[in-house]
């Protein structure tokens, strides 16, 4: 158990800093010692404490995130990138794990380290969850497409869905993309729908026919049900 | 990425015939549209509005009536809950034939609404100014996904007055003609945008821009490959325009610093 902090610029610069250090050197330890730092971290305006867990997965991670950062008095901290930054040093193991070999892999400081654009948030293992299971908070089974899956990976599902906002927003589009793709026995999104070749009824022929269709039907009035009849024959594999 | 057709005849409405404005001064603020002038877009009386706020993945719509009757829903239900703490909400507006499956008949998408502090002069910026936290950095340009959209220029949070900054002899000699280069430089060479004719797009608003600077009044070029020239051009027109050297050696020899 700890108290969560923010990482002020000091503390966010000395993050990118190990982050680039890892790229040279994959088995440099995390510098835990910046979460608590007065020089490199602050005490936020309400006291929350936060587990050292692993969570296993998006979903879980998420729904633990909004329980913390909807308490009475924390309005507003999940804007605050430097919450995010400590939240991902905090979580490191599970974010970025070690490989056999011991060392890591880092990717990209997005993941860590939340960018200031609006359409990448998505990007951040933490707050791309967050904001996806707050969105559909009142059911988020709706988006388990979207939110499931290990921390430390961004799907397919993710990349295509989360980073367009017109869909990303709209409940009906997730919820469809869902009811198409998720394997409710697995557990996991079903096998060959991520295809990369634009086959026909998977994922990225989904996003090309909302595309077209966004310019002629207002999405936002259908239920995912009616949007999945509006779909063409090809997908009827997928929603059977 | 597929092209998008208009197969529909959807009708793009103008962002100044549908001004919003944000009101309040706490964490959660609310709004108010004004819809009057959708009538003059011929869309059928019976068709329905909606208006929509968002900001990365929250969401929320609001039934504003038919254009025939408009129904502006009553301030308790106008707040804009899901945004708690930010004013970089943006909107869209909707006229939908609910008669029709939903079609979607006419739109204004990426308004920026008028915050509390702005002025109805700043209202209809081409380049809004917004604050954020950016770390060390003291502005950065973010550019817009939706072509009805527009790019905002950002300034840390931690500048305490950032309408001061942006028009300060130092920040306009030093940052705007690098702001302007990229903006150029995202529509003529990365989005390879050159078409003048949209009245809603913000590539076509900002090339108009440019072109009205030119005292040769030139079209920019159609190949990216073009762009790099005609960008100068601009560049430098604009820095004679606002005497910015001039400026900034006034400033510098009055205070020594580039304030």
């Amino acid at each position: 158990m700890a108290y969560l902090r923010k990482l002020n610029d000091h503390g966010v610069e000395r993050m990118k800093g190990f982050l680039a250090e890892l790229e040279v050197n994959p088995a440099t330890p995390v510098p835990i010692d910046i979460l608590s730092d007065l020089s490199t971290s602050e005490q936020l305006p309400v006291t929350l404490n936060v587990e050292d867990r692993r969570f296993g997965s998006r979903m879980t991670a998420a729904e633990y995130l909004y329980g913390i950062l909807s308490s009475p008095g924390a309005a507003g901290l999940d804007r605050d990138p430097g919450v995010w930054a400590w939240l991902s040093l905090f979580y490191f193991d599970e974010l970025c794990p070690k490989r056999k070999d011991g060392t890591r892999k880092v990717l990209e400081v997005a993941r860590f380290i939340a960018s200031s654009h609006a359409f990448r948030y998505y990007r951040h293992l933490l707050a791309g969850p967050y904001l996806l299971f707050k969105a559909f908070r009142e059911d988020p089974a709706k988006a388990k497409i979207v939110l499931t899956g290990p921390l430390d990976k961004i799907s397919d599902f993710v990349a295509q869905l989360a980073s367009r906002q017109d869909f990303v927003q709209n409940k009906a589009v997730i919820e469809a993309a869902t009811a198409l793709y998720f394997n409710e026995s697995t557990g996991k999104p079903k096998r060959g729908a991520a295809d990369t070749e634009h086959s026909p009824g998977t994922l990225r022929r989904f996003v090309d026919i909302i595309n077209q269709f966004e310019p002629t039907w207002d999405l936002y009035s259908m239920t995912a049900q009616q949007l999945v009849a509006k779909l063409p024959p090809e997908f009827s594999s997928y929603a059977s | 990425m597929l092209r998008r057709f208009n197969y529909t005849g959807r009708k793009k409405i103008k962002q100044e015939d549908v001004p919003i404005q944000l009101i309040g001064k706490g964490p959660v603020l609310e709004f108010e549209a004004d819809l009057a002038s959708i009538t003059k877009y011929e869309v059928p009386a019976t068709a329905k509005l909606f208006v929509e706020a968002y900001e990365r993945a929250a969401y929320m719509r609001f039934d504003f009536g038919t254009v025939g009757s408009i129904s502006t829903p009553p301030r308790t239900e106008r707040l804009l809950t899901e945004f708690e703490g930010s004013d970089a909400i943006r909107f869209r507006v909707k006229v939908v034939d609910a008669g029709h499956e939903g079609q979607l008949l006419a739109e204004a998408d990426g308004i920026f609404p008028r915050t509390p502090d702005e002025t109805e002069k700043d209202r209809d910026s081409l380049l809004p100014v917004r604050s954020k936290n950016l770390g060390e950095e003291v502005w950065a340009i973010e550019f817009p996904e939706s072509s009805q959209d527009r790019p905002v220029l950002l300034v840390n949070v931690e500048v305490g007055n950032r309408t001061a900054l942006v028009r300060s002899p130092g920040f306009m000699a030093l940052a705007w003609p690098c702001i302007l280069r990229q903006i150029l430089k995202q529509i003529l060479v990365i989005d390879e945008h050159s078409d003048l004719d949209d009245d809603a797009d913000w590539h076509c608003l900002w090339l108009r821009f440019g072109r009205n600077l030119l005292p040769s009044n030139a079209n920019p070029p159609n190949k990216a490959e073009d762009a790099s020239d005609w960008i100068e051009d601009v560049v430098r027109v604009f820095c004679e325009k606002y005497k910015l050297m001039s400026h900034f050696k006034e400033v510098e020899e009055a205070y020594g610093v580039s304030a």
